[in-house]
């Protein structure tokens, strides 16, 4: 990962203006961003976006061999990647430290919070069991990716769905979402990653920006430690605490947590609801049989933007197995042909020599096993011992 | 054959939907849906790159291509060349050497045609990044289809009983074929037949890219 | 001199060539190069060939191995192609992983193969759901001088043609299985694809087409793996391949489909002629 620096008088201004009151884009300390929920066509398939940052979450299923420990349950896996997509200091096919702790985060909050029923996910004991394999992956990193990343999880988990089993005997079929109507996975509770930032051991920001966190986790210019530093809060909706990270400056005054706390228990309700309430409206949807589709998200009022359905094009019928037809066609389709060009003669002229050149070739069979073309130009620049010792 | 089939009859491509400056991170992006198939791509560049992978005389480029879940496998590695070989055509690296330029394409939807929807999405996020370029170029697929009619941006369905899938990719300038990527057994004129007809098509992706620069850019 | 003129101006160079109407190794544009093959040439492999284009040669051989065969499709075989590209071969390569441009070749060598259907997976299917073949080619370039997907093409499909499969016998009850070398049968090859390269050169008032083209010349028409790869199954296209380079106006286009129709005729007599010759040692 290439570093990212930030100027002095950046990082003077963020803190001035943190101490005065105000944030970079005009919001309240305790005010989010607009959080906004688009799943795709297949279940589990969703991109969160909270203001400018966008992450794509994926579900997938696959029947593995349950681990020995634990022969009756289920297992979920977290992968998370950012890729140069996310911003440019990001290097392809290269883990990050950023990477291993957002997976290790989102890997506390709803692995070891136990909010998936795992053993739901069970086939046969010891044999057969369902390992869903999430895939995050980070769009645009406009800071607080940890909030982003931990939603955009829980919503593709919720709204997933596996295809159904049926055991008969031995065997297990596996049927396709036409057949039969696929199962949903159950959510215990839905724990959701609040990030906080610190400034200066008192102030505390919810929803930093990028800017914001890069500020509060550097030092000043001389070095020294400003006392800031961003702090996770995992939490569902029943107001309990699934994990609580600290990053940055150590603490001193215990109840900006307590604070931080209190803030987080209101907008994970808030957060909560409005991924249930996007999934309920998009099952509606479905049973309706109304196509839902990523390409939903791509506004059309925008000056950057353009949306063309009236693409059509004259074509004339044409079919291979059609023969007669096919005479008919040839010059007809294409008005854009370009015209014969002058060197027309001297094409024909070249095809008679590839002809005579081809029919001059001999092959001939020298060693056994072996079969060459002779022709009179040695371009091989090999020296061919075998063939003169002959 | 009556009359009535040697009327030409009037194709609807896919509807083409885009939107540029979709992230704000990267150097130019945008966001293209062809009927359901959806992909992002970001372009950031010309950039320092590390001095092994740099080139003295041109700007390397690094395109990569990331599924939707699942592992990484040979078939991404083909179609990440496929794009960058495209992408060489079509970009001035000899204005930028010793930098990089990095292409990721991250695909959405597929209900098929996915392909030409990432080489155009990719076209259309150079063109938003300010990247100097040659030319453009644009991707169309089209499928032979179990009855032996040429079918042209063909959707899953086609795909799947398709005897074979072709896609062409041309230049703006001389509209000359720039990639080819087929699967599948066919004739020599299916071929040619197929090709005149992507030719066509590939006017109106042209014509597409010039509405959308030309909305915001105003001179041009 | 020659090479001091090449070493200063490398474009100037290969321009000055190409306005007299040859090629820097003395060829014509649409001139092949000599092609040798060899079949057998292993004897640790079940069947292998060794083929030269000019100075191209990669090796090509095969495994057999019993395996069974995939849930969703029971009655299937695998044909599992690798194609190495070591730091011998040429100065562009790394010893290492594989490369990506060594990723990309064996993609685009296996995908002509599968959509040829020369070999029908089916065959190499023993009992169904039980026991079928897998087929292991490996291929390794010796040296890489242009015209890589070609040599291996040809390396590759001699190598199929003349491997002989062991009979096997399956025991459905005790699931024995009982492996016979010496009943040999052999393989059933459906067709013969061929694959021909062409390299487009730019001049200002025309394009030229280049057949089979060396290293040297791939590298001054658009870079590595910007070829123009025309394969066909007996008259069908099998695929027709370009990857970005210069572009292709459809006059020449249809000047490489005339022309890989007559090299296609011109390999398979060098294979027939090959097996052929191979037989009749067999006999001996």
């Amino acid at each position: 990962m290439r570093d990212v620096f930030l100027s002095n008088c950046e990082k003077n201004f963020i803190q001035k203006l943190v101490s005065e009151g105000h944030r970079l884009d005009g919001r309240n300390y305790n005010e989010s961003r607009r959080l906004d929920v688009t799943f795709g066509s297949e279940y589990g398939s969703c991109i969160v976006r909270l203001g400018e940052t966008k992450v794509l979450a994926q579900v997938s299923c696959e029947v593995t061999q349950p681990k020995q420990i634990r022969p009756n349950e289920g297992i979920l896996y977290i992968n998370v990647e950012i890729s140069p997509m996310a911003a440019p200091q990001f290097e392809a096919n290269r883990q990050t430290d950023l990477t291993v702790y957002l997976n290790r985060l989102l890997e506390k909050c709803y692995k070891d919070s136990k909010c998936i029923d795992l053993e739901s996910l069970c086939i046969v004991v010891e044999e057969k069991v369902w390992s869903l394999r999430v895939d995050v992956k980070v769009l645009n990193h406009g800071g607080n990716l940890i909030e982003c990343a931990s939603i955009a999880t829980l919503a593709s988990l919720a709204h997933f769905k596996r295809p159904d089993v049926t055991r008969s005997g031995d065997r297990v079929i596996i049927h396709t979402i036409a057949e039969k109507d696929p199962i949903p996975t159950v959510l215990y509770h839905y724990p959701v990653c609040m990030t906080f930032a610190i400034f200066n051991n008192e102030v505390l920001l919810s929803d930093p920006s990028f800017i914001e966190e890069s500020v509060c986790t550097s030092s000043t210019e001389e070095g020294i430690n400003t006392g800031g530093g961003l702090l996770v809060i995992g939490m569902n909706q029943y107001k309990e605490l699934c994990l609580l990270d600290l990053n940055g400056a150590a603490l001193y005054d215990s109840n900006i947590v307590h604070k931080a706390i209190i803030s987080a228990a209101e907008s994970s309700k808030q957060i909560v609801d409005l991924v249930k309430q996007r999934i309920n409206s998009d099952d509606t949807m479905r049973q309706k049989r109304i196509k839902i589709n990523f390409a939903d998200m791509i506004t059309s009022d925008h000056l950057l933007s353009l949306t063309r359905k009236d693409l059509s094009i004259q074509l004339k019928k044409f079919n291979v197995d059609d023969m007669t037809l096919k005479n008919d066609m040839e010059h007809e389709d294409n008005d854009d042909e370009p015209e014969p060009s002058k060197y027309d003669g001297k094409f024909e002229n070249k095809v008679m020599t590839i002809f005579e050149i081809y029919s001059l070739i001999s092959v001939v069979p020298s060693l056994p096993q072996t079969a060459e073309i002779i022709s009179n130009k040695g371009v091989s620049k090999w020296i061919e011992i075998s063939s003169d010792s002959d | 054959m009556g009359i009535e089939e040697e009327k030409p009859k009037a194709f609807q491509l896919k509807p083409m939907k885009c939107e540029f400056n979709f992230l704000s991170k990267s150097d130019g992006s945008a966001i293209l849906s062809q009927g359901d198939t959806v992909a992002v791509v970001s372009v950031n560049g010309p950039l320092d790159i590390k001095s092994t992978s740099q080139s003295i005389e041109k700007s390397t480029l690094e395109v990569l291509y990331c599924t939707k879940g699942g592992k990484p496998s040979v078939a991404d590695r083909y179609k990440e060349n496929v794009i960058r070989q495209t992408c060489e055509a079509a970009v001035l690296g000899s204005l930028y050497p010793r930098t990089g330029i990095t292409v990721t394409i991250q695909e959405l939807e597929d209900f098929g045609g996915l392909l030409s929807c990432c080489l155009n999405c990719t076209c259309l996020a150079l063109l938003n990044s300010g990247v100097s370029m040659r030319c453009t170029y644009a991707a169309i697929t089209c499928a032979i289809d179990e009855s032996g009619d040429i079918v042209l941006e063909p959707s899953k369905q086609h795909l799947d009983t398709a005897r074979a899938t072709m896609t062409f990719v041309f230049d703006s300038r001389e509209k000359n074929l720039v990639t080819s990527v087929t699967e599948g057994v066919f004739s020599e004129d299916t071929y040619k037949e197929a090709l005149a007809r992507c030719h066509a098509a590939s006017d109106l992706v042209f014509n597409f890219y010039r509405e959308i620069i030309r909305k915001y850019a105003n001179v041009i | 001199m020659a090479e001091i003129y090449k070493l200063i101006h490398p474009l100037k160079y290969f321009n000055d060539y190409i306005s007299r109407e040859i090629r820097p190794d003395g060829r014509k544009f649409h001139e092949c190069r000599n092609i040798k093959l060899n079949v057998n040439s292993l004897k640790t492999a079940e069947a292998s060939a060794v083929v030269k284009c000019g100075n191209t040669t990669v090796v090509c051989g095969i495994q057999l191995e019993l395996a069974s065969p995939k849930a969703e499709e029971p009655d299937f075989g695998y044909l599992v192609t690798n194609l190495e590209l070591p730091a011998l071969c040429s100065s562009k390569y790394r010893p290492g992983p594989p490369s990506d441009h060594a990723q990309v070749t064996n993609y685009l060598v296996s995908n002509i193969i599968v959509n040829s259907k020369c070999i029908d997976l089916k065959d190499l299917c023993i009992v169904p759901d039980k026991l079928a073949w897998v087929l292991y080619c490996d291929m390794v370039c010796l040296d890489n001088d242009g015209s890589l997907v070609d040599a291996c093409i040809i390396a590759l499909i001699s190598s199929l043609k003349t491997l002989r499969l062991p009979t096997v016998t399956y025991d459905a009850e005790t699931e024995d299985i009982n492996v016979d070398p010496d009943i040999r049968t052999p393989l059933k090859v459906y067709g013969l694809p061929v694959a021909t390269s062409f390299s487009v050169y730019k001049l200002p008032e025309r394009d030229i087409l280049i057949t089979d083209p060396s290293i040297y010349e791939e590298e001054m028409c658009g870079g590595i793996g910007s070829n123009f790869i025309v394969c066909s199954n007996q008259s069908l296209l099998c695929g027709t391949q370009k990857f970005g380079g210069s572009n292709l106006p459809p006059e020449s286009q249809e000047e490489a489909l005339k022309i890989s129709r007559d090299r296609a005729n011109v390999v398979e007599k060098v294979i027939e002629t090959c097996l052929a010759n191979n037989c009749e040692i067999n006999e001996i």
